[in-house]
């Protein structure tokens, strides 16, 4: 296990670090320094993006997801939960580039539904920041129903009659036990979206591969393709370090929230 | 895992490294690494000596050599059933940095690529990083001087004009200049190849952008000008343009090289009746020539040589005409009365316009990937 986690994930993790790290001394030499970080500044751009898709995402793909959660566990149905159950787990992980060509041919600029749904009319773009937000929610919302189904379907009824018998309102039970039970669900939740909006990749390379919206992911791509550049390697392994800094944050949170969490509904 | 499992997968992985390391050298014949150091047909001992090594070599490997791209499918055609020849024609990718990075990446590999078609910057740096053989083929007297790399490691072997396809079953009235894409009628049909950071067609398309806005071959900041306010308009469209998703709509409108949108608009005339007008822009005109050149660690150093002499013949050049291209050696060919008469006439322009110069280019390939990504952002 552990050589397994050497070989797969630390040592690519350190020759990663090293290209990172090692800056041209200009007599043909490396050294050690921390200009590739600098030079991030120059791709602000991509990284902005990246932030704005993922926050706006995330959040669109949280808020969703954990409404459809709820209605799901307060009716109860044991089908209506399995199917759920596959459902998600199986559009979770759907993403890369059938993802992008089956929004290209529904909505899409010749897409089928792109002139029925009016979107022409509202001057909506597939191949906008926007288009990136809704393609992303075909994977972010079910896991969002995922992560939370749990949750939402472990808040015991004994704990709403033992609220209503007590004399609370509907709205004392969500603001005293339902949503601080649920909240390190719901939080780990939307941590877990941003990530994997942040990472995504070939879905949007399909759908905007010519730089229109350059992204962390798709500058990664361009640096290492565009070997003229001086320094594209090292610039992109330096983005790619900053991209492992955010996974192993939302892991982090996400493991700590889940456990929060966990402990009520055990 | 148990210890056990651990120490077999380090011998499988051990063995396999071992066997790839055997399978090139085994490869490598003498004839072969005699033709690698010639840069002469004579140097290597005759054109029949040629043909003889490069049979037994018996494959070709090449990258992003799109059929309908300067008509190389019917040329590697002609040369595999001419010499009796396998082609592994990759063309799952293709641009010019795909190439290089292949060479780069392949070294020593059986798997590597004998010949290169990229842009004539990037050939002009896998020449500086010792990446490619000097070779001249026997017709090389027809070929001006200024065609031809510093150190005889690459040579132009066809160019052609960037050119606006437009689906005129899409687009009322098609555009005829770079100053007609601002029109708000085109909103969301304009698209690239791909992006000018790494794409030589792309990067061309940004210099006749610049011709069109007001700049020169010394100043490209206008083209990129151009293209910020064609996405601020909303006419830009950041979808990877090619004949696929012009036959789609996704692209009515694509910017691109005559002699790759006229094949892709003849077919789609022949095959789903959809009528491509390929415009030449009248206020920006820019031409380039793609460069030929031959990896010095070519798996099949003689079959790589032999593919040159086949492209640069008579033969070859025509077989480049058919596809729309200007072939390097054009106008020898025409006074010497071996040209394909229909193929020149059905050149979509023989004039070509201005070319940058390796200088231009690479001040040029500096703004770009300073100011592109956040002019269109």
């Amino acid at each position: 296990m552990a050589l397994l986690l050497a070989c797969f994930f630390l040592l690519p993790l350190l020759g990663m670090a090293i290209v990172a790290f090692s800056v041209s001394d200009g007599q043909g030499g490396k050294t050690l320094g921390l200009e590739n970080f600098a030079s991030l500044a120059d791709r602000g751009q991509a990284i902005a993006n990246s932030v704005r898709v993922s926050l706006v995402g995330s959040a669109v793909g949280a808020g969703i997801g954990a409404i459809t959660a709820f209605c799901i566990a307060q009716i109860r149905h044991r089908r209506l939960d399995d199917v759920v159950a596959v459902l998600s787990s199986v559009l979770a992980n759907d993403g890369g580039a059938p993802l992008a060509f089956s929004f290209i041919v529904t909505i899409g600029n010749t897409g089928f539904l792109f002139a029925a749904l009016g979107l022409d009319s509202v001057g909506f773009s597939l191949y906008s920041w926007q288009g990136l937000v809704v393609m992303y929610q075909y994977f972010l919302i079910p896991t969002m129903i995922m992560v939370t189904l749990p949750t939402f379907v472990g808040l015991r009824r004994e704990w709403h009659e033992a609220n209503k018998s007590l004399g609370g309102s509907a709205w004392t039970f969500w603001r005293r036990v339902g949503i601080p039970v649920a909240a390190p669900a719901l939080l780990g939740g939307w941590i877990l979206l941003f990530g994997s909006a942040y990472a995504t990749h070939a879905s949007a390379a399909v759908l905007i591969g010519t730089g229109g919206f350059p992204l962390v992911t798709l500058t990664i791509a361009d640096e290492l393709r565009s070997g003229t550049r001086a320094g594209g390697e090292e610039a992109a392994m330096a983005l790619g370090l900053t991209m492992v800094a955010i996974a192993v944050v939302v892991l982090f949170l996400f493991n700590r929230l889940q456990r929060m969490s966990a402990r009520w509904l055990a | 895992m148990s210890t056990r499992a651990l120490t077999a997968t380090g011998v499988v992985a051990a063995a396999a490294i071992a066997l790839t390391g055997c399978t090139t050298s085994a490869a490598e014949s003498e004839s072969s690494a005699l033709w690698r150091s010639a840069t002469t047909v004579s140097e290597g001992g005759g054109f029949d000596q040629l043909v003889e090594d490069a049979q037994a070599e018996g494959t070709f490997n090449v990258m992003g050599l799109y059929e309908d791209w300067a008509n190389y499918g019917g040329l590697l055609d002609a040369f595999s059933e001419k010499y009796g020849i396998t082609i592994n024609n990759d063309t799952s990718t293709g641009s010019s940095q795909d190439l290089v990075n292949a060479v780069v990446n392949r070294q020593g590999q059986d798997t590597s690529l004998d010949y290169l078609d990229t842009g004539m910057s990037y050939a002009v740096q896998a020449d500086l990083d010792g990446l490619l053989a000097e070779y001249a083929p026997e017709t090389i007297a027809d070929i001006d001087p200024s065609y031809i790399g510093e150190n005889g490691t690459w040579l132009h072997q066809y160019g052609g004009t960037i050119a606006i396809a437009c689906d005129t079953g899409r687009v009322e009235t098609c555009p005829t200049s770079f100053a007609d894409l601002l029109d708000p009628q085109y909103r969301g049909q304009v698209a690239l190849p791909n992006t000018p950071e790494n794409s030589e067609s792309a990067f061309m398309i940004v210099h006749a952008a610049a011709l069109a806005h007001g700049g020169s071959l010394d100043d490209i900041t206008p083209g990129i000008e151009f293209f910020r306010e064609l996405n601020e308009v909303g006419n830009f469209i950041p979808v990877q343009g090619n004949a696929g998703t012009l036959e789609t709509g996704e692209t009515p409108i694509l910017l691109e090289w005559t002699y790759t949108l006229q094949p892709v608009a003849d077919r789609l005339a022949d095959e789903v009746g959809m009528e491509i007008d390929v415009i030449i822009p009248d206020d920006g005109v820019v031409s380039s020539f793609y460069a030929a050149s031959l990896n010095a660690d070519a798996p099949h150093p003689a079959t790589a040589r032999l593919f040159f002499e086949f492209l640069f013949s008579d033969e070859g050049q025509n077989l480049l005409l058919q596809g729309g291209v200007s072939p390097v050696r054009l106008d020898a060919m025409i006074a010497a009365g071996t040209v394909d008469e229909d193929a020149l006439a059905a050149l979509p322009s023989a004039e070509l316009g201005q070319s940058p110069t390796l200088e231009q280019r690479q001040a040029n390939q500096d703004v770009i990937d300073e100011q592109w990504s956040a002019a269109i952002r």
